[in-house]
């Protein structure tokens, strides 16, 4: 499995490991990784383990905050490598998820 | 559609010919036999069948020769060929798979066998239709993306010629598109957009975002208005996962004023020949555009274009373009050859793309590369349509009275002021409703500037003076922007009546009235009157495009009358 999944014993929250080439190769195993969390669960992306980010790993994520509600969705992305971080910040994904 | 295929039974020995093909008939199978080698060749040529089974051992040509033969023959086509053989020697048995066989089959052949064999063959030949048909698909959308990108997307793109441009398309179209394009009043937009996705997936997006932008543009609305627009069209059609970074700049007719919108390109910068060095970056500060329903904060980034300055816009396929080591190309590279000595600007794009297709080489681009230079030269200065279209406008004597046709008012308050400039749609509302054409660009022009003196000097009370003073232009529109976005109450009344006046003359009467204090409207006459002494180009001009203008009450009514 390139995604590794960390749910808190009350549901609350979901953390998502990613592997390390963030890309379309992910992309079912990420949508399956949240499809049947709640939408109001705390979502937790870690992307300590990912080296390269495209577009359509943005895409994903984009997904992912469809699936927790849009506008009022809570998702933190967390340790973010440099090169990484830099593909959110172009895309001024900072404005809608929370980079930690 | 025929269901059970056409089987070659080659086999120099008639009593396995005739034993084998009366158990292929009884599963159904059209059968057609040969002798030889040579004769399997020139059977396989006329019956075309599509499965072959195979001796190895045979007089003139053996089943090895055969083989290679049949396979030439067929090139593309997949057609299993399996030997039949009394081989046990493993090499020769390797040998029938090395020469293009797919499979052997010891003799003798018992039924259970060859029934099996069969099923494993109709098998595979069913996922190879499947895949060739999937494949046609394939090949047909990314024509189909081809054609509607070059057909309908980048046409209508005639201002691009002016600028220097580097586009080389990955493999499959992969979703960058450039427009261009110039408003009535010669403003110049330009857009670079990076669609996700790719091929027709890419081009779906990328067919509204064209159109959207052009006939915007053709119809004089604001570039901030067209983005609002594309941003509002792609959040509908676009699914969730897809959207479209872009740079959008606006060069003012003069090439005096720069604005820039990043929405996620690489840096957008300026590099200044005299100076040899990038003097500005505008780094992406929205969101892409279909990420969400309305752009959170729409202004864009502003400045006065120096002589000897170029604008630089990229998307990410060009920094990140990798060479068959790996190596990105980066802004590095292109630093190194903007930086180089050379006096000309066409040839420094010349060496930017020598340096790039050096760099690439051969590999196999995985991403659009796109780039444009824009030379902040009179080369792209607007061709003013509604200056050079004057002559033929508004040369009868104004008339009172006539016949009214319709009569249309308008009353804007704060709120629409502040955000939309309702001109381009009353416009395109009188265009359609009387046929007017290239007047249109005319009409427009003195409607947005009635309505942008309106609101300047009689809402936002701000002095013309200031344009005129160094940096002028740029705290102009500076305050211009604070003291709208301070603004709390005011209005803008227009109206408009058609009529067909004495003389048997269409025309336009326009007033537009704001909430403002006025100013010397007697004085403004007289300067009307002389064609003389007015600050700025607005008021003159919609002097020279009607017939009649005058300024009423304590200044802040003006009247006009338009031609059509």
């Amino acid at each position: 499995m390139s995604i590794e999944v960390e749910r808190s014993a009350n549901g609350e929250e979901v953390k998502l490991y990613v592997s390390e080439n963030f890309d379309f190769s992910q992309h079912k195993e990420f949508r399956e990784a949240y499809r049947n969390e709640a939408p109001d669960a705390k979502y937790i992306v870690n992307l300590s383990n990912a080296k390269y980010m495209d577009s359509s790993a943005l895409g994903m994520l984009l997904l992912l905050r469809k699936h927790a509600g849009g506008d009022s969705a809570q998702i933190v992305i967390e340790e973010i490598p440099v090169d990484v971080r830099k593909v959110l910040e172009v895309a001024n994904f900072h404005k809608i998820f929370k980079l930690k | 559609m025929k269901q059970k295929a056409k089987v070659l039974v080659v086999d120099d020995d008639p009593t396995n010919r005739i034993i084998l093909r009366a158990q292929l008939e009884k599963s159904g199978y059209e059968v057609v036999d040969a002798h030889d080698g040579a004769d399997a060749v020139l059977k396989f040529r006329e019956a075309d069948p599509d499965i072959v089974f195979m001796d190895v051992m045979m007089p003139i040509m053996d089943g090895y020769e055969a083989t290679k033969s049949i396979r030439e023959i067929a090139g593309d086509k997949y057609v299993p060929i399996i030997f039949l053989t009394a081989l046990t020697d493993e090499e020769e048995l390797l040998k029938c798979l090395d020469v293009g066989g797919d499979d052997f089959l010891t003799k003798p052949v018992s039924s259970a066998i060859l029934e099996a064999e069969l099923k494993s063959i109709e098998k595979t030949r069913k996922l190879n239709k499947k895949l060739k048909i999937q494949d046609e698909v394939i090949l047909r959308d990314k024509q189909l993306a081809e054609e509607l990108f070059s057909n309908v997307i980048m046409a209508d793109n005639a201002e691009m010629k002016k600028l220097d441009v580097i586009y080389r398309p990955a493999r499959a179209f992969s979703g960058d598109l450039l427009l261009s394009g110039r408003s009535p009043s010669g403003d110049l937009h330009i857009m670079l957009g990076d669609l996700t996705g790719y091929g027709l997936n890419a081009a779906i997006g990328a067919l509204p975002v064209s159109q959207i932008f052009n006939s915007m543009t053709k119809k004089g609305y604001s570039l901030q208005s067209i983005i609002t627009e594309i941003n509002r069209k792609l959040y509908e059609i676009l699914p969730t996962n897809m959207f479209c970074a872009a740079g959008f700049i606006s060069v003012s007719s003069n090439v005096s004023t720069i604005k820039v919108w990043n929405m996620g390109l690489p840096d957008i910068m300026v590099f200044n020949r005299n100076g040899n060095r990038i003097t500005r970056k505008f780094s992406s500060d929205f969101l892409p555009l279909g990420v969400e329903r309305e752009i959170q904060k729409n202004c864009p980034e502003q400045f006065s274009a120096d002589k000897g300055d170029t604008i630089l816009m990229m998307s990410d396929g060009f920094v990140g373009a990798r060479n068959q080591t790996g190596r990105m190309f980066g802004l590095e590279s292109l630093l190194q050859v903007l930086t180089d000595e050379v006096a000309d600007e066409k040839i420094v794009i010349e060496r930017l793309k020598e340096s790039l297709d050096s760099f690439i080489g051969d590999e196999v681009l995985l991403d659009d590369i796109s780039f444009v230079a824009i030379p902040c030269t009179d080369a792209i200065k607007g061709t003013n349509q509604t200056l050079d279209a004057r002559q033929s406008a508004c040369v009868v004597p104004f008339v009172k009275g006539g016949k009214v046709k319709w009569e249309v008012n308008y009353k804007f308050y704060v709120e629409q002021i502040k955000n939309t400039n309702p001109i381009p749609t009353i416009v395109n509302n009188i265009q359609d409703m009387e046929g007017i054409g290239d007047k249109g660009k005319l009409l427009y022009t003195v409607l947005s500037e009635l309505y942008v003196n309106a609101v300047d000097h009689g809402l936002l009370k701000i002095d013309s003076e200031i344009k005129f003073a160094n940096d002028g232009f740029e705290n102009f529109l500076r305050e211009r922007e604070r003291r709208l976005a301070e603004l709390k109450n005011g209005f803008i009344e227009l109206s408009i009546i058609s009529k067909v006046n004495d003389e048997g003359e269409k025309c336009l009467s326009i007033r537009m009235e704001d909430s403002g204090n006025g100013f010397n409207a007697a004085q403004l006459n007289v300067l009307l009157e002389n064609k003389s002494g007015l600050s700025g180009r607005g008021i003159p001009l919609v002097n020279q495009l009607c017939k009649h203008v005058h300024y009423l009450e304590k200044g802040n009514v003006v009247e006009a009358v338009f031609v059509l």
